[in-house]
């Protein structure tokens, strides 16, 4: 068996129910199999009947319950009668907005790091605020150092825009590398689709890709540490901030930061590009004032684009 | 340089705080003052959409407080007017990632550089509201002349008038509609200052213009067409002492001629 700890965020479950589902979940993570596991819970009440069950779910994937991490009193107490390492931690502080739900990628890619794997049970986590939706996978984030604290590494902060001595920001607006009014062509034949500037495969990123299949509201974050693909809107006042790429199945209307960690690589695609924002690692663009209406625009005609820095500045093209 | 801190606050929403303060702001960066405008509506943020400015925000004022930025870095320079900015409010979390010690420390910052500081206040009298008006040493208490509008105004300016700082306050009467005055349909202004017995210092008509001009991200004191855009400029002229008489909306046949002559008078020369 491996010796490494697999953390299970449960922090977002409130009852023995939605621990069970989260635990089941998480398990179709091949990772997670043949180990031991780490529980990280909310403050909810167990008692040693459930305990057991939990337990034994977790044996029924060949794997072991060792470490749980709770604030709640009682439940660390059940933990320990029954020769299950406990530690008691800070409550967490529980998101008063509308909760994403998401599915756990079917394949789980570790990152070639064995150690460490950490993983999100339902995903939602509050960082850096109490509205943040943190999506975590690749083991990079949560580790478990060998004294058995918790350690979380978040999500690094990055000051990547230029001021002049004023203040004032140096945001350019994104362009088209196509031309917009070209005629309207009548058959797909016709359709003179401009090339990215590279050759390269588009996903060039080996990281884990999270699904999200929701329309981002206004005021919900995504992040995730790896590529997100949104199958859905994402409303103005919403922000998806990723290290790898971000793909939006449908309206991208919010800001999006791709390569969030430095990756200049990284790309932002959309079915519809409507982003009060687009930013790639250290290269911020905003969208033109003509079109800085405050309302989305729900069309059914899509225009796919890709979003990727030129020499320094954020350029659209077309996508076939 | 000590500036003015105003806050714009009503206790109901809807009634026209936002569009107020992006209106005076405007107006009074127009007459040549250097002009912040905060939003303290965490969470559910409007006044950077009035301004058509939301595309240009990166820093908000979670983020200096949190110290991940400078004051003068979270300030974004409106499009136009180059004597006004923004302090926008984050949308991504809520009113308690601000306390009122830090909003008056704010506050007591940008008084150094600034003439006005103008504090959009959330509705309500929660912590929103506190925060709002902890810096502030003035304040416009807007309503409208419905009862409900008026009776959480009426709440309001007991609130402030137990705040010692806030050395004055007055009225602003928004979507004012003369006709339905005339018909009994509508309380006119006088009844509504003397329910409240509080000065006035605007009164602003009911204008379809201030819709379109929200849509498109542009305050309609850059109309000069527009009614209630000279409503508000009058309001900017009062705020810098000035004496503007006001529109005689009590009889409204007249004011509208009124209006009318002078625009076209305006127009003509
Ligand atoms: N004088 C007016 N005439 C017409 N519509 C107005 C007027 N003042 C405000 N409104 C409209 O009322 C609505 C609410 O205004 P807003 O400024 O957002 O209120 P608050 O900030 O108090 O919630 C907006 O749709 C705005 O366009
Ligand atoms: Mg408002």
């Amino acid at each position: 068996m491996n010796n490494d700890l697999f953390v299970i965020d449960l922090s977002g479950c409130n009852n023995t129910g939605e621990i069970i589902t989260s635990v089941s979940t998480a398990f179709e993570v091949p990772e997670a199999k043949e180990r031991k596991i780490g529980l990280k819970l909310n403050d909810i009440t167990l008692n040693q009947a459930q305990m057991l069950s939990i337990q034994s779910l977790i044996a029924s994937y060949a794997s072991e319950l060792s470490y749980v991490e709770t604030p709640n009193e009682a439940t660390k107490n059940i933990c320990e009668n029954m020769g299950i390492n406990a530690q008691l931690c800070e409550k967490p502080q529980l998101s008063t907005q509308t909760e994403i739900a998401f599915e756990i990628p079917k394949t789980f890619q570790g990152n070639g790091e064995t150690e460490n794997t950490g993983m999100q049970g339902n995903g939602i986590q509050d960082f850096a605020g109490n509205n943040t939706l943190e999506f975590q996978g690749n083991g990079e984030n949560i580790g478990m150092g060998a004294n058995g604290e918790m350690q979380s590494n978040g999500f690094e902060e990055f000051t990547p825009i230029e001021f002049n001595e004023d203040g004032k920001q140096i945001m350019e607006t994104y362009k088209k590398a196509y031309d917009e009014d070209e005629e309207e062509k009548q058959t797909w034949e016709e359709v003179d689709y401009y090339a990215p500037p590279t050759d390269e495969p588009v996903v060039v990123d080996s990281k884990q890709t999270i699904y999200v299949n929701q329309t981002l509201r206004s005021g919900q974050v995504l992040e995730f540490d790896g590529n997100v693909v949104i199958i859905g809107d994402c409303h103005p006042g919403s922000e998806i901030k990723a290290t790898g790429d971000i793909t939006v199945w449908g309206v991208l209307g919010s800001i999006a930061h791709a390569g969030a960690k430095g990756n200049r690589d990284a790309k932002i695609r959309a079915l519809k590009m409507n982003a009060v924002q687009l930013r790639i690692a250290d290269c911020y663009s905003r969208r033109p004032d003509g079109t800085n209406i405050p309302y989305i625009i729900k069309s059914s005609v899509f225009t796919p684009e890709e979003a990727r820095i030129v020499d320094d500045s954020i350029v659209l093209f077309k996508i076939n | 340089m000590t500036g003015s801190v105003i806050v714009i606050t009503s206790g109901k929403g809807g009634v026209g705080k936002t569009t107020t303060s992006a209106n005076i702001g405007t107006a009074l960066a127009k007459d040549g003052n250097k002009v912040v405008l905060i939003d303290t509506d965490i969470g559910l943020r409007n006044l950077d959409l009035l301004l058509g400015l939301e595309n240009r925000i990166v820093y908000t004022i979670v983020d200096v407080v949190e110290e991940r930025c400078k004051l003068k870095q979270a300030l974004v320079k409106d499009k136009k007017n180059p004597n006004l900015c923004l302090l926008a409010a984050a949308q991504t979390r809520d009113k308690s990632a601000v306390t009122a010690e830090q909003l008056k420390e704010i506050c007591d910052t940008l008084k150094e550089d600034f003439d006005y500081i103008l504090v959009d206040c959330p509705a309500g009298i929660e912590q929103g509201f506190q925060n709002a008006v902890a810096g502030a040493n003035e304040a416009i208490v807007v309503t409208t002349p419905e009862m409900s509008a008026i009776r959480d105004a009426d709440r309001i300016i007991g609130l402030l008038e137990a705040k010692e700082e806030v050395e004055k306050y007055r009225l602003l009467v928004n979507r004012v509609r003369p006709n339905l005055i005339k018909t009994n349909d509508m309380m006119s202004v006088e009844d509504v200052v003397e329910i409240l017995s509080c000065d006035l210092i605007g009164v602003i008509p009911e204008d379809t213009g201030v819709i379109t001009s929200t849509n498109k991200g542009e305050p309609i004191v850059n109309d000069e067409n527009s009614l209630a855009g000279q409503a508000y400029m009058n309001v900017a002229k009062r705020i810098q002492g000035e004496e503007v008489p006001f529109l005689d909306i009590d009889q409204p046949r007249t004011f509208i001629e009124k209006v009318k002559k002078f625009f076209s008078k305006k127009v003509k020369a």
